[in-house]
């Protein structure tokens, strides 16, 4: 995985704490999944929100 | 209460915002209360005008009280927005206290709501009309074959379940349920609507044919994250 890519999941996560603590594992997985696949390497960050 | 976007417009400007209660409605429920401090939560402000906006409202139904306005977020953003003031400027302009538990920066930072891919009717059709207007979005004229795919309702409603016509949302706006333009433009307003072509027209997700695996694969995987959303596995 690029690193790039790895310090936005790392940013996901940590907004994903403070979003919504609650998110399950496997709804985690499958979103890192299709960003994994999907995102821009430049970008800055999502917020996750159920 | 919720934005509501030009449905027809492809960079979907903001029409309004529907609120669950008119002034009067805000008055009846508050009347008794000391609300001489407020405190306003939202997870997070880009501008600052979904707080403004309930701001005015019970300053609205409260004419002759003093507030002090305090609005908590989870992320706040302290940037600018083009040429204006982002959400923590423009809130501290206006006399109020604003503070989040994280802040971001934009145009530096963005965020989008995940889920907002996700939590659409009928979500595998939606998801191939999704995919037509994909196809078009590397086009010189994007916008105006965009606006042509869209110009049949069924598409549109598949592509924006959650729509409103320009009447429906007149008549929320004579019960005061609506604040929004003076004039609405276009004939369809949307909520919540699939944000997936601005997502990639901005950058944050790369267009379809530079992803890892097809697109096919990708949908799959919200399709399955639907699923959970359903079964309240989230």
């Amino acid at each position: 995985m690029p690193e790039q890519l790895k310090n936005i999941l790392w940013m996901s996560e940590e907004l994903d704490f403070q979003m919504k603590p609650s998110l399950k594992n496997e709804a985690k997985t499958i979103i890192n999944q299709f960003l994994e696949r999907t995102a821009n390497p430049q970008l800055s960050h999502w917020v996750y929100r159920a | 209460m919720s934005r509501i976007r030009q449905a027809t417009k492809i960079d979907l400007p903001t029409s309004g915002h529907i609120v669950s209660h008119n002034a009067d409605e805000v008055r009846a429920a508050l009347k008794n209360q000391n609300l001489s401090r407020i405190l306003v939560l939202d997870d997070t402000s880009f501008s600052g005008s979904t707080n403004l906006i309930i701001e005015d409202l019970v300053k609205k139904a409260f004419p002759d009280r003093r507030i002090d306005f305090t609005h908590g977020f989870l992320i706040l953003n302290t940037g600018n927005l083009g040429p204006n003031p982002g959400a923590k400027q423009r809130l501290f302009a206006n006399g109020d206290r604003a503070l989040g538990g994280l802040e971001m920066q934009t145009p530096r930072d963005d965020g989008w709501h995940f889920f907002d891919l996700v939590k659409q009717q009928d979500l595998e059709n939606h998801l191939l009309a999704v995919s037509e207007i994909l196809t078009l979005l590397g086009q010189p004229n994007f916008e105006h074959l965009a606006s042509a795919f869209l110009s049949d309702e069924n598409i549109l409603k598949l592509v924006f379940p959650n729509i409103f016509t320009t009447e429906e949302l007149e008549q929320r706006r004579s019960e005061g349920h609506f604040i929004g333009n003076s004039k609405l433009n276009g004939d369809f307003h949307v909520r919540n609507p699939q944000l997936m072509p601005n997502i990639i027209g901005q950058g944050h997700l790369l267009p379809p044919e530079d992803w890892q695996g097809s697109q096919k694969e990708a949908f799959a995987l919200l399709i399955q994250l639907e699923k959970l959303l359903k079964r309240r596995e989230v």
